[in-house]
């Protein structure tokens, strides 16, 4: 009962404490939402990009010519030897006549093809190995391996792309994890700051709680309240205009150049809040706890 | 009880504030603590509030053995004493009443315990009619009384007043000198560190002069006249 009468008491001198100091806390505020807008834009561009890449299947795919002279054997023997380089690939032999049809599909009428499938002695593809991989990571040695099997006269493949498009989404996260760095710096100086202006302000207010006898959690508590306040706030204020970012602008700007697809906000809003949340939490009682402490150790 | 045990403290920058001090002070016992400027009074006092902690020998008051309390006890070595300064340390965004109240509020006493005790000791202190004024609208006696019954109200053992009478006018001197006489027959131990001649003179209370870190005189009757 005493805990809760407590807690309540606390409570109110912490949101006392941010509306005290309110220039200091709406920049506090600022700085963490940008930190987390930044944050959270970057990760969801980079997931939106790498979703579309996962659903682009051909990127990660493998096509080996086959010699037209090897013989039925020859073929099997290959997809066996091609099958047993890694458990992580899945080998489908496409023969001249699927070949053709398949891309009668993707050219739909632009050519006419009706020649080739009546005659099939007159069809110029080779048959094929479709080779799937489902890591770019080590694709440029499995490509090694199958053009130097005989009956391979040549691959194609775009393991290039799938490592540019790997590269720039790890340079993107990169520098979204840097900038979140600097910012959070940024945060924790000004919460840290804010918090000492309160400690400041109050400082003759803390010397007679300690001479009537308040422990160093009664002192303390409050600033950590208003720190958790300051970073709950601005996790509620970033997530709201990260939603408005995302299902409006980024989804926008994907929709109307024909990027790709991007998944609805619900799928990551969970992570988002919860990042959010942590990163404000974070720095609140980081931030408060610093500077309070620093001050109770004088 | 409080008992000073040839209790020396040496401040990090080599002051020596406190040398080798006996002394010991009774349950209900009413003693001045005089001395000039510097010779060792607020440190004797800062001691006793666990402020400062001892460099040598050895300070009881009550259980507390205070050369090895830890600092997470310290808050409860408080609320066995109130504590009156010079300069009143009152809360002036507070009420006179909430200034009282806050000290029970900082221990977790209940609403319903506040509401009682409060009135009681703004009663005692004569600051009924003023409950709702804040500190700048008093008279520094008045403020000074509300002080007392801030420093009264959690009930402790002992009161430490150091240099109560300094903000005030003659007059106001004696009647807070007045209370402590009636808050000392109440059974708690008053501690009152001045340097006023005349207030020691009048009360002929116990009086331990210090000198120097060092304690020169400890008599019953007035202020040592060899420190004048």
């Amino acid at each position: 009962m005493k805990f809760v009468r407590n807690f309540f008491y606390l409570l109110g001198q912490g949101i006392v404490g941010v509306f005290r100091n309110s220039v200091m806390s709406t920049a506090s505020i600022l700085v963490l939402v940008c930190c987390m807008l930044i944050v959270g834009t970057f990760g969801l561009v980079v997931k939106a990009i790498n979703d579309n890449l996962q659903r682009v299947d051909t990127l990660n795919v493998i096509v080996a010519y086959i010699n037209p002279a090897a013989t039925d054997e020859d073929i099997q023997k290959m997809k066996k030897d091609i099958e047993s380089y890694s458990t992580d690939i899945t080998v489908e032999y496409v023969d001249k006549k699927t070949g053709l049809e398949r891309l009668k599909e993707e050219m739909g009428s632009e050519i006419d093809l009706e020649m080739y499938l009546r005659d099939e002695r007159l069809n110029p593809l080779p048959d094929t190995f479709e080779i799937n991989f489902s890591s770019a990571e080590g694709a440029e040695a499995l490509n090694n391996y199958i053009n130097n099997l005989d009956n391979i006269t040549d691959t194609r493949h775009k393991i290039g792309l799938v490592e540019k498009v790997n590269t720039a989404s790890k340079g993107l996260m990169a520098i979204a994890v840097i900038l979140m760095g600097v910012l959070l710096l940024v945060a924790l100086f000004v919460i840290m700051n804010t918090i000492k202006l309160g400690v400041f302000a109050r400082r003759d207010e803390i010397a007679v709680m300690r001479y009537v006898g308040a422990t160093n959690t009664f002192i303390i508590t409050p600033f950590l309240i208003e720190g958790i306040i300051i970073g709950t706030f601005s996790a509620c204020l970033a997530y709201g205009i990260q939603y408005y970012l995302y299902t409006q602008v980024i989804s926008d700007i994907v929709r109307s150049y024909g990027i790709g697809t991007i998944a609805p906000f619900g799928e990551t809003a969970f992570v988002v809040g919860a990042g959010f949340l942590g990163i404000g939490l974070f720095a609140g009682i980081i931030a408060s706890g610093i500077s309070i402490k620093r001050y109770l150790s004088e | 009880m409080i008992t000073f045990q040839n209790v020396s403290m040496v401040y990090p920058n080599g002051t020596a504030a406190l040398r080798n001090v006996n002394l010991q002070i009774n349950d209900g016992e009413f003693v001045f603590i005089v001395g000039k400027s510097g010779a060792g009074k607020t440190t004797l006092t800062k001691l006793l509030m666990g402020e400062e902690r001892v460099t040598g020998g050895q300070l009881h008051t009550g259980k507390f053995k205070l050369e090895k309390l830890s600092k997470r006890k310290i808050p409860y070595l408080r609320r066995t004493m109130g504590v009156v300064f010079q300069d009143f340390r009152l809360f002036s965004n507070k009420t006179v009443y909430e200034n009282i109240a806050f000290a029970l509020r900082v221990i977790g006493e209940k609403p319903s315990v506040i509401r009682k005790r409060v009135p009681v000791f703004l009663n005692l202190v004569e600051l009924t009619d003023k409950a709702d004024r804040f500190p700048d609208e008093l008279s520094g006696g008045e403020q000074q009384r509300v002080a007392f019954a801030r420093a009264l109200v959690n009930n402790p053992k002992m009161i430490i007043a150091d240099e109560p009478t300094g903000n005030v006018d003659p007059e106001m001197s004696k009647e807070l000198m007045d209370l402590l006489m009636r808050v000392n027959k109440l059974g708690k131990t008053v501690i009152v560190v001045t340097h006023e001649k005349d207030l020691v003179d009048i009360f002929k209370k116990r009086v331990v002069t210090i000198r120097d870190g060092e304690i020169v005189s400890d008599r019953a009757g007035g202020y040592a006249d060899e420190i004048c």
